[in-house]
């Protein structure tokens, strides 16, 4: 056994833009424990829930994360609706579901970028967010904000998309697909990003499992879970197969994600092949009161919603795990006998959203 | 949306605990989350802890009931998830578990009080 | 594994048009439905404070007594509750984003005389 040093890993990293700390125990190259730490930009915003009237706090849960931002807003709204019984209009379902898939695009998009800042490609990171910036334009038009959908509310959305925009906004993804092949091509074909993917941060299917992965993570790891199977919003009609690879390292994350993108424009091309006519909200009367666990499919991941509700305008509890929160110990177990050098890979590849953490 | 409408809670003591997980681990659930919200029971605030577990889509969740400052046993030696949820716990709540197979004493939320989520 | 599938894409945008604009010249076009910024209209308003109520970040106060309408521009984060809620329609989201400032700005709106449509916006 060499001399152990101990190496602090953030909370300011050139990879990470958000910040999390982590103390490396390192021997020699090799690592041999991570130490977590958050809270540094923790909001608080679970409490600030019996503060906000409950149809208010919809755009409060949509900042929780600027990246699932769409997702957070749905599972609270689909939670307050689960409580108080609303029926959703059938329109108001399947815009949810493209403004969802949407959301996974810019995210995964986003997250290539990353990852490839992260081992040192600077050329693929700015493919990728010209990309990125392609959607972005698509989610600005339809719901009015770039990243901040300010699309859901309880009850159901609160814009409707116009039949012509749904068909300009197919064809854009068409055509985007065309550009994410270059990109994903690069990704999973390109030598030197084998060598710094392949067998890098191995989890198997046994320890994700164990270890409570979800999400991307778990999928690459071969476990076929998908929180989209449970049918919410428009899901339940339809027809996808989780993606999912067996080897469980870096190289098999980045082949779940890119596979997915596509799983993604196909799923709105059927969301808008099926979108029925009417209305997209319901009218909302009275306070909620009970309490509900909702869970969603987000970019990373299940997410688990709680609210507690009793009666009043203002609801009592809320939670949120998020998907990164349920990765770190999945982390630090993929951390462990990696080499000094590949830990912004590995960590990269979780898909970390510290802002997801620190509600 | 005919999904979980009917959430049921099995409401446990602190003593049923670990039974019951380890019975739920071996039937294959997988932990989901650790949740600890702050009520009000007749004046005087109480910690409900909710496990909840998932199967097949299907969640199962159990209920235990403890007074501020009470120590209750870890389940992480089960499921090995559940030590970021119990530390995250212990940090904000102030609830001292018992034996959490990666204890970080205090140290994984960094916060500017100690326990934020009791104080009203 | 293919070989210079990087090689191959780096030598294409050697040869492409850049992706950027050329940012003061070209400016940002905005489509038709972003928030952008609120938009107020005194004309219309009775100063019925629904709007105070409903946002979520306390950027709008509404004093009635003395006929004011203010806005903390720094505070509004767009969302556009208010513009759904206004019963006179004196709240619009224009597709336009507010000018960089260096301080944090107060809009103010006053009504001099209760059937007169003058106003003045102080800052």
């Amino acid at each position: 056994m060499g001399k152990q040093t101990i190496i602090p890993f953030g909370p300011q990293h050139p990879v990470l833009p958000e910040p999390l700390h982590l103390d490396l125990v390192l021997e020699d190259e090799r690592i041999v424990d991570a130490i977590p730490s958050i809270g540094y930009v923790h909001r608080g915003l679970e409490l600030l829930v019996s503060k906000k009237e409950y149809a208010e706090y919809v755009y409060v849960a949509e900042r929780i994360c600027g990246i699932c931002s769409f997702m957070h807003g749905l599972g609270y709204c689909q939670a307050v609706e689960e409580i108080m019984e609303i029926q959703v209009p059938e329109r108001a379902l399947f815009l949810r579901t493209i403004w969802a898939e949407l959301s996974r695009i810019h995210s995964h998009l986003m997250w290539f970028g990353l990852a490839a800042d992260a081992f040192g490609l600077e050329n693929l990171f700015m493919l990728s967010w010209r990309l990125r910036e392609s959607v972005l334009d698509i989610i600005e038009e339809t719901s009015g904000g770039r990243v901040i959908f300010g699309a859901c509310k309880i009850g159901g959305v609160r814009r409707d998309i116009s039949p012509e925009t749904l068909r300009d906004m197919c064809q854009k993804l068409e055509k985007l697909k065309g550009h994410m092949d270059r990109l994903t091509g690069v990704f999973l074909n390109d030598r030197s990003v084998g060598y710094r993917l392949k067998g890098i941060g191995v989890l198997t299917r046994e320890d994700a499992q164990r270890l409570g992965a979800v999400g991307p993570l778990l999928r690459a790891s071969g476990v076929d879970m998908d929180m989209r199977r449970l049918g919410y919003a428009a899901y339940e009609r339809l027809s996808f197969e989780p993606v999912t690879e067996n080897d469980g390292d870096c190289y098999a994350r980045c082949a779940v994600r890119a596979r997915e993108l596509y799983q993604s424009i196909d799923l709105i091309a059927q969301a808008v092949s099926m979108m029925p006519d009417g209305e997209v909200d319901t009218k909302v009367l009275g306070a909620p009161k009970g309490e509900c666990f909702m869970r969603l499919e987000q970019p990373r991941g299940e997410v688990l919603y709680y609210v507690r509700a009793d009666g009043t305008r203002y609801i009592e509890r809320f939670r949120v795990r998020t998907p990164t929160f349920t990765n770190i110990p999945s982390m630090i177990h993929c951390l462990k006998g990696c080499d000094f050098s590949d830990v912004p890979n590995v960590i990269l590849t979780i898909d970390p959203c510290i802002s997801c953490i620190e509600r | 949306m005919a999904m979980e409408k009917r959430i049921e809670i099995f409401i446990l003591t602190v003593d049923e605990l670990v039974s019951r997980t380890r019975s739920l681990h071996d039937e294959g659930y997988r932990l989901v989350q650790i949740c600890c919200s702050k009520v009000d029971e007749s004046g005087k605030a109480v910690l409900e802890l909710d496990y909840t577990f998932d199967k097949h889509y299907n969640l199962y969740n159990i209920r235990i009931s403890i007074e501020e400052g009470a120590e209750i046993p870890s389940i992480s030696e089960i499921f090995g998830s559940a030590f970021v949820y119990e530390n995250e716990i212990h940090d904000l709540y102030g609830v001292s578990i018992q034996g959490i197979s990666i204890d970080y004493r205090g140290n994984f939320y960094k916060t500017a009080m100690p326990h934020p989520f009791t104080q009203d | 594994m293919k070989k210079f599938a990087m090689e191959r894409m780096s030598l294409n945008n050697l040869f492409r048009k850049p992706s950027t604009r050329l940012y003061p010249d070209a400016p940002k076009k905005y489509f038709p439905n972003t928030r952008g910024r609120l938009v107020f209209n005194l004309s219309d308003c009775t100063f019925c404070t629904l709007c105070q109520k409903k946002c979520p970040t306390h950027a709008i106060t509404v004093r009635r007594e003395q006929q004011e309408w203010e806005l903390e521009r720094m505070r509004c984060i767009a969302c556009g509750n208010c513009c759904d809620l206004c019963r006179k329609g004196c709240l619009t989201m224009k597709n336009e984003l507010t000018k960089a400032v260096i301080l944090p700005e107060r809009e103010y709106y006053r009504r001099e005389k209760p059937q007169s449509s003058g106003e003045d916006a102080v800052k």
